[in-house]
C-alpha cells in the first residue's frame, strides 16, 4: 500500500481561524482552531474585525501545526482552503495565504466549498463510508439534502425555500432571551420538556416534496411565545423548547428517511452545526435503523468550523488531480457546490 | 573568483485599487507590471506574479526578499497583499519589508526642494495623508481626516502628491503638479525606498507573524458611520 500524503488545510470563512494537517487516509494529525472571542463585545460577528484577526492568527497557527505534528513544509503534498460560502473578506485572507504558500512550495492548491467540507467531516470519524450516500446539511444558514453518487459527483435534491433550520433555533432562543447560538441552549432545555406540549406547524409536509420551509414554523413559534404570559413562558420553558425543537427536526428526519427509502440509499450523513443536536441525532438514527439504514455524524468537535474538514473534502480532489488555478477567487454565495 | 549568489527581490503593491509588482535581480530591474482593472487583486495578483516568474525564468523558491506597500489603503487589498507576501516569505524563509503607501506615493517629489504632502483617497469623504520633508522624513501624520483639515497643517511651501490630491480644496500654497499622472507610484518605487531608507533585514518568524497592515482607520469606522 502506498504511503498516505499530507494535506495542509486552512479555514477562515467566519470567525474561526483554523489550520489542520490531515493525511489522505483521513487521519487528523492536528486541527488547530483559534476562535475570535473579540466579537462578543459587539453582539455578533463584525466582518472587518474577523478579517483582521484571521490575518493576525493564520501564520502562527500554521507554524504551530508544524510544531505539533513534527512535520515540515517538505512533507506536505497539497494545500487546501475553503473559498465559499462565508464572509468574503475573511475567506480572502485564507485564500491569499494558501495560494501564495502553495505556489512558493510548488504544491497543488485545492479549493473547497465550506458546506461540502462539513459533509466530509464524517469521513474523519467514519473512514469506511462509501458512496452512494445522502447528506443532510443543517446549519444557521443552510438546510440541504445532498445525494452523492460518488465522492465528487452530487446533486442537491432538497433545500430550504426560505429560512434555515439553525436560524429557527437561533430566532426562538432570541425571542426567549436565551442567548446565541440558540441550538445548543434549546437542545439542553428540551431534554426536560414534552415535545408534544405545543403543536407548531411543519412546513412543506406533502409526500414527495423534499424541500424545506421554516418561515411558517418560525412565525407560529414567534406568535405563540408573544401571546404567552411571561410567568407561563418561564414555567413552561422546557416544554416550549422541546416542542420547538421537534417542529424543527421532524421535517429533517422525515424527508431524509423518505428520500433515502425511495432511492435505495443505505447511508445518511449528518453535517453542519445542527448536526450536534442530540434529539436530531437520536431520532434520525432510530428511524434510519428501523429501515435498515445507517446514520453517520461527525464527532462533536468536528461539527464546528475547522480546517480538518476542509482537508477531508480536498482528499477526493487530491486523489483525482482536481486542482485550482491561481486566479480562483472566494465568493459568498450560499449552498453546497463543487468548486 | 566565486560568483555572488543572485538576490531575487519581489516588490508588491495591492494596497490601492490599482496594483503593481516588480522583480529585481540584485540591482537590475527584470520585470514590472501595473494593473488597473476592475477585477479584484484576489484574482489578479497571483497570476501576475506567476507570469513574472515564468517570463524571467525564475522559480518561486528563488525569491529572496519581498518589499511591500503595506498601507494605508483598501482594507481588503492590504490583506490580499500582506497575506500573499507572508505566504511567500514563510515558505522561502526570506525577509519581508513593509513600507508606508503614503511614503511610496511621496517618492516622485523626493529631493525637489520642498516638503511633500502625500494624499490617498480613503473614501467616506476622508483622505489618508502625511507630511514629509524633502528627504522623506515624516513631519506630520499619517492621519485619516477630512481633506480640508490638511490645510490647517504647518506644511510651509509643499508639493502635493497622491491619488487623493484632487479631493483637497484649492490652496495657493500647494503646488500640485499633474496629480493624476503622478497619482500612483507603482511597486517599482519600493526598491528605491528600500535602497535609500531601508535597513538591512533577515528572516524573522516573529516579526513576520506579527506584521499587520497599516490600516490607519479603525475596524469599527463603518459601524460608527452607519450609527
Amino acid at each position: 500500500m502506498s504511503k498516505p500524503a499530507y494535506i495542509l488545510a486552512f479555514e477562515s470563512s467566519c470567525d474561526d481561524t483554523s489550520v489542520a494537517i490531515v493525511d489522505t487516509d483521513y487521519n487528523v494529525l492536528c486541527n488547530l482552531i483559534s476562535s475570535q472571542k473579540e466579537h462578543q463585545d459587539y453582539g455578533g460577528v463584525l466582518p472587518e474585525l474577523a478579517s483582521r484577526l484571521h490575518l493576525k492568527n493564520i501564520l502562527r497557527l500554521t507554524e504551530a501545526a508544524y510544531i505539533k505534528t513534527g512535520l515540515s513544509k517538505d512533507d506536505i503534498s497539497a494545500v487546501a482552503v475553503s473559498i465559499n460560502p462565508g464572509l468574503i473578506g475573511s475567506l480572502i485572507v485564507g485564500l491569499s495565504f494558501a495560494k501564495s504558500y502553495a505556489w512558493s512550495l510548488g504544491l497543488p492548491l485545492i479549493t473547497v466549498n465550506h458546506m461540502l467540507a462539513h459533509i466530509f467531516a464524517n469521513f474523519i470519524t467514519h473512514k469506511d463510508i462509501k458512496a452512494p450516500f445522502l447528506a443532510l446539511v443543517v446549519s444557521g444558514g443552510h438546510t440541504e439534502l445532498v445525494h452523492f453518487e460518488d465522492m465528487l459527483k452530487f446533486t442537491v435534491v432538497g433545500k430550504t425555500l426560505d429560512d434555515a433550520a439553525g436560524e429557527t433555533f437561533d430566532k426562538t432562543a432570541k425571542i426567549l432571551g436565551l442567548g446565541f447560538p440558540g441550538g445548543p441552549i434549546i437542545d439542553e432545555l428540551a431534554k426536560k420538556g414534552n415535545p408534544k406540549a405545543f403543536d407548531f406547524p411543519r412546513g412543506l409536509n406533502k409526500k414527495g416534496n423534499y424541500n424545506f420551509s421554516y418561515s411558517g414554523t418560525k412565525t407560529a413559534i414567534y406568535n405563540h411565545i408573544l401571546s404567552m404570559d411571561p410567568d407561563e413562558r418561564e414555567a413552561r420553558l422546557h416544554d416550549l423548547a422541546a416542542s420547538v425543537q421537534q417542529a424543527i427536526i421532524d421535517p429533517l428526519i422525515n424527508k431524509s428517511i423518505s428520500w433515502a427509502r425511495v432511492n435505495g440509499i443505505k447511508d445518511i450523513l449528518l453535517a453542519g452545526g445542527v448536526a450536534a443536536n442530540s434529539a436530531l441525532r437520536e431520532q434520525l438514527g432510530q428511524k434510519a435503523a428501523k429501515y435498515g439504514m445507517k446514520l453517520h455524524y461527525p464527532g462533536l468537535s468536528l461539527c464546528m468550523d475547522n480546517a480538518a474538514m476542509v482537508a477531508a473534502a480536498a482528499i477526493p480532489k487530491y486523489l483525482t488531480g482536481h486542482y485550482s488555478d491561481l486566479n480562483v477567487n472566494a465568493f459568498s454565495l450560499k449552498g453546497t457546490k463543487l468548486l | 573568483m566565486m560568483d555572488r549568489p543572485r538576490q531575487l527581490t519581489l516588490a508588491l503593491d495591492a494596497s490601492q485599487a490599482s496594483g503593481s509588482l516588480a522583480l529585481f535581480e540584485d540591482e537590475a530591474l527584470l520585470y514590472a507590471s501595473y494593473f488597473n482593472v476592475s477585477i479584484t487583486h484576489s484574482e489578479t495578483l497571483m497570476p501576475q506574479l506567476d507570469n513574472a516568474l515564468k517570463l524571467t525564468g525564475f522559480q518561486p523558491a528563488e525569491i529572496g526578499k519581498i518589499l511591500l506597500a503595506n498601507g494605508p489603503g483598501s482594507f481588503t487589498g492590504l490583506r490580499i497583499g500582506l497575506a500573499t507576501a507572508k505566504g511567500i516569505a514563510y515558505a522561502n524563509r526570506c525577509p519581508l519589508k513593509a513600507f508606508s503607501s503614503l511614503q511610496l506615493a511621496a517618492l516622485p517629489r523626493m529631493n525637489c526642494g520642498k516638503n511633500i504632502i502625500s494624499v490617498i483617497d480613503a473614501r467616506m469623504k476622508e483622505v489618508y495623508a502625511a507630511l514629509w520633508d524633502e528627504e522623506l522624513n515624516l513631519l506630520h501624520g499619517p492621519e485619516v481626516c477630512p481633506p480640508a483639515e490638511i490645510l490647517n497643517w504647518d506644511f510651509g511651501d509643499a508639493w502635493l502628491i497622491g491619488d487623493g490630491s484632487h479631493i483637497l480644496p484649492a490652496d495657493e500654497r500647494l503646488k500640485s503638479l499633474h496629480p493624476t499622472a503622478l497619482g500612483y507610484v507603482p511597486a517599482i518605487g519600493l526598491y528605491t525606498l528600500d535602497a535609500l531608507l531601508g535597513a538591512d533585514s533577515v528572516y524573522d518568524f516573529d516579526a513576520l507573524a506579527d506584521l499587520q497592515p497599516f490600516y490607519l482607520r479603525d475596524f469599527s469606522a463603518q459601524i460608527k458611520r452607519n450609527g
